[in-house]
C-alpha cells in the first residue's frame, strides 16, 4: 500500500511525501518549507506508529529528490528521532541522501549524530 | 564534582526553557533583525553554557561554545545567513536539547560538523567582533516588560473584578481571561535561600582547577521573600560574576604568592535585603580591573574618545556592554563580553543596577541592586455587602472608634463599579487616612489580616488584587473611588 501525502504548494515547487508501507520507504520530494512542517510532523507520527505496531526493524527515508528542508521540518525530523529513542520497539532510520545537493552533503550527516545506533546516512 | 540531583533536574528544566526562548529569538532575528532578540540569543546561550559547565554537563557546554561561534558569525553578517547555516543552528539547538534530556549521541561528530560549517563561512566576524563597536542595546526597549506590566496591572484588576462578581457561565468564561492576565502580570513569589545561590559552589572549585587556580568561596546570603524574576536575575548574576571572578579576577597561585597573597583566592558572595532592595555583592581578592586595558580597548572600539578623561564609573559601564571584552580570543569560560551584559540586562529589566568597585592588586566587588517589591500587606480586612471576596483597605487607612465630624459614606460595591445586593446585614464603621474620613458598611467588625500582593497597581489606581490565606481579593484605596475627593 502506498500512502501519499500531498501538501498544497505554498511555494513553487511543491512538496510531496510518499510512503511505501510494504517497502518501508518514505520519499520526500521537492521543497519542504516551513509551511509544510505541521503536515510533515503528522506524517512522521503516523509512520512511527505504523512501524511500531508492525515491529518493523528499519525504514528508509529517501531524500534524494528533496531540494530544500526548512528548519521547522528539520525539527520535526529530529522530533521523530526523539520519539524513537523512547519507544519500546525501536527501528533503524536510514537517510538516503543526494551528495550532489550541497546542503544535503554538508548538513544531513549531522543528523546521524543524534543517535548513530538508530540513524544512519547513506549516499 | 557531585551536585545534588535536584539541582541538575532544576537545570534541565530551565535549560529546556532557555532553548525554546533561543529558538524563538533565532526565528525572530532572522526575519526582523531585532536587536533585542539578537542580544537575548547571546545571553541565553552564554548562560546556558555557564550553567551546563557548573552542573558538569560538559557535552552541553562544548556544543554551546560552538553554537556561540556560529551566532557570532551570523550576527557579524546581520543574520543574512544561508539555509545550510540556518539549519545547522536549528540542529545545534535540538542537539543541545537532546543532550540536556539524556547523555548520548555522537557529540564529537556533531561538533566536527559545526566546525565545518564555520570553516565554510567567512571568518570575518568570528569570535568577539573587533572591527566595530559592540552591539549597543536600545535603552527604551529594556524596560518594556516593566512598562507593560505597569500598564496591564489596572486592566488585570478590572478583569478580576468582572470575574469575581460574575455568576454562572459568565463567571466560568471570565475565569480563563483573568487567570491568563494574572499569570502574565501577577507577582510570582519566591523564597530566596542561601542554598539557591550557593548551588554551584561545588563546581566553582572545579572550574578554578581547570584554569590552574585555587579558590575559596564564601556565602553569606540572607533568606528573603522576593519575586521569581528577582530570584532568576540573582541566579544569573551569581553564575556570571563568579565565573568572571574565577577567570579574570583571581590570579594563579604563583602570581598571588609573588604579590604577597595567599595562594588560594577568595570569592565572597553576600546577599541581603536593604531599604527595599536586594543587594548582592560578589567580591574577589584578585588582581582588580585593569582600567588602562579597558580604556585602550574602549578607544579601539570607538566607545570613548582618546581625549576623554578616565572615569572609572563610565569604564565599568563600558565593561558591561554587550560584546565588550578585553580578551582577543573567546575561551569556553569567557571572553565574548556576554556575561556581564547578561547580569546588567537582567538587573536593568527589573529596575536595578550593576556597579563595581575595584582596587588594583587587591580585588573587585561587583554589586547588583534589585528593587524588591513589598509583597506583604498587613491591614484591615472588611466584608463588604454583596461581595464574596475579601477586601483589605490600603495600609494608609485606619479604623476610627467614633463617628468623625464630617464623614463621607461610601458603598464600596457601587464605588468599585458593580451593584450591591445588600445580601448581608451591615454595620457602619468609620475609617480615616489622615486627610479623609469615610464610613463603610461592613458585614462584621474589620479585622487585621496579612495579605500578599498579587497584581500590583500604581498608588493612583483604585484597587489591586491581593491574596488573603491564598484566597484572592482586593486591596482598595477608597480615596481613589470616583467621586470621593479628599
Amino acid at each position: 500500500m502506498t500512502v501519499r501525502l500531498r501538501v498544497p504548494a505554498v511555494d513553487d515547487p511543491q512538496f510531496v511525501a510518499d510512503y511505501d508501507e510494504r517497502a518501508r520507504v518514505l520519499k520526500l520530494i521537492g521543497s519542504a518549507d516551513n509551511a509544510t512542517a505541521t503536515a510533515l510532523g503528522r506524517l512522521f507520527d503516523d509512520v512511527h506508529m505504523e512501524l511500531s505496531d508492525k515491529h518493523a526493524t528499519q525504514i528508509v527515508v529517501d531524500m534524494r529528490d528533496l531540494d530544500f528542508l526548512g528548519t521547522a521540518c528539520a525539527k520535526e525530523l529530529v522530533a521523530w528521532f526523539e520519539k524513537l529513542e523512547s519507544a519500546a520497539d525501536r527501528y533503524a532510520i536510514k537517510l538516503r541522501t543526494n551528495p550532489s545537493i550541497a546542503w544535503q552533503r554538508t548538513t544531513l550527516p549531522a543528523l546521524a549524530c543524534f543517535d548513530p545506533t538508530l540513524v544512519t546516512v547513506e549516499t | 564534582m557531585e551536585l545534588p540531583e535536584e539541582i541538575v533536574q532544576q537545570f534541565r528544566a530551565m535549560a529546556l526553557v532557555r532553548i525554546a526562548e533561543i529558538e524563538a529569538s533565532w526565528a525572530h532575528v532572522r526575519t526582523s533583525l531585532a536587536e533585542d532578540a539578537s542580544l537575548a540569543i547571546q545571553r541565553e546561550i552564554h548562560t546556558l553554557k555557564g550553567e551546563s559547565r557548573m552542573v558538569g554537563l560538559m557535552d552541553v557546554n562544548l556544543v554551546c561554545h560552538k553554537l556561540e561561534d556560529l551566532i557570532d558569525v551570523a550576527r557579524a553578517r546581520g543574520y543574512a545567513v544561508d539555509d545550510e547555516f540556518d539549519l545547522s543552528v536549528t540542529m545545534a539547538l535540538r542537539f543541545i536539547a537532546m543532550l540536556i534530556r539524556r547523555p548520548g549521541g555522537d557529540v564529537a561528530g556533531f561538533v566536527k560538523h559545526l566546525e565545518a560549517v564555520l570553516a565554510r563561512h567567512e571568518r570575518a566576524g568570528r569570535g568577539r567582533p573587533s572591527s566595530g563597536p559592540p552591539l549597543l542595546r536600545a535603552s527604551s526597549s529594556t524596560r518594556i516588560t516593566a512598562l507593560l506590566r505597569g500598564q496591564l496591572g489596572p486592566a488585570a484588576v478590572d478583569a478580576y473584578i468582572e470575574y469575581a462578581t460574575a455568576q454562572g457561565a459568565r463567571r466560568d468564561r471570565l475565569r480563563g481571561s483573568w487567570h491568563m492576565l494574572r499569570d502574565f502580570v501577577g507577582i510570582h513569589r519566591a523564597i530566596l535561600t542561601a542554598a539557591q545561590l550557593a548551588k554551584y559552589k561545588p563546581s566553582i572549585g572545579a572550574l578554578a582547577r581547570d584554569l590552574g587556580k585555587e579558590v575559596e568561596v564564601l556565602f553569606e546570603v540572607s533568606t528573603a521573600e522576593v519575586t521569581s524574576e528577582v530570584l532568576n536575575a540573582l541566579e544569573i548574576a551569581v553564575l556570571h560574576l563568579v565565573r568572571n571572578a574565577v577567570d579574570h579576577g583571581i590570579e594563579r597561585p604563583a602570581a598571588r604568592t609573588a604579590a604577597g597573597k595567599k595562594a588560594a583566592g577568595t570569592i565572597a558572595i553576600r546577599g541581603h535585603v536593604r531599604d527595599g532592595e536586594y543587594v548582592l555583592e560578589v567580591a574577589d581578592d584578585g588582581a582588580g580591573i585593569d582600567f588602562d586595558r579597558v580604556r585602550a580597548r574602549a578607544i579601539e572600539l570607538q566607545l570613548v574618545s582618546p581625549t576623554t578623561p578616565v572615569d572609572p564609573n563610565h569604564l565599568v559601564d563600558v565593561l558591561a556592554r554587550p560584546g565588550f571584552s578585553t580578551r582577543t580570543e573567546a575561551s569556553d569560560v569567557s571572553g565574548r563580553g556576554i556575561g556581564l551584559d547578561a547580569v546588567r540586562a537582567s538587573a536593568i529589566d527589573l529596575g536595578g543596577t550593576l556597579t563595581a568597585k575595584t582596587d588594583r592588586g587587591k580585588g573587585t566587588t561587583w554589586t547588583v541592586r534589585l528593587p524588591v517589591p513589598t509583597l506583604a500587606v498587613r491591614n484591615l480586612a472588611i466584608r463588604a455587602p454583596g461581595l464574596r471576596f475579601p477586601i483589605v483597605l490600603d495600609p494608609s487607612w485606619t479604623l476610627l472608634d467614633k463617628r468623625p465630624a464630617q464623614p463621607l459614606w461610601i458603598d464600596l460595591a457601587v464605588g468599585l463599579g458593580f451593584v450591591s445586593s445588600n445580601s448581608i446585614s451591615a454595620t457602619l464603621f468609620w475609617f480615616t487616612n489622615g486627610e479623609l474620613s469615610i464610613g463603610l458598611a461592613c458585614g462584621g467588625k474589620p479585622s487585621l489580616v496579612d495579605a500578599r500582593r498579587l497584581v500590583p497597581t500604581p498608588a493612583s489606581h483604585v484597587a489591586e488584587v491581593i491574596t488573603v490565606e491564598s484566597v484572592e481579593g482586593l486591596l482598595v484605596r477608597p480615596e481613589r473611588i470616583p467621586g470621593v475627593v479628599a
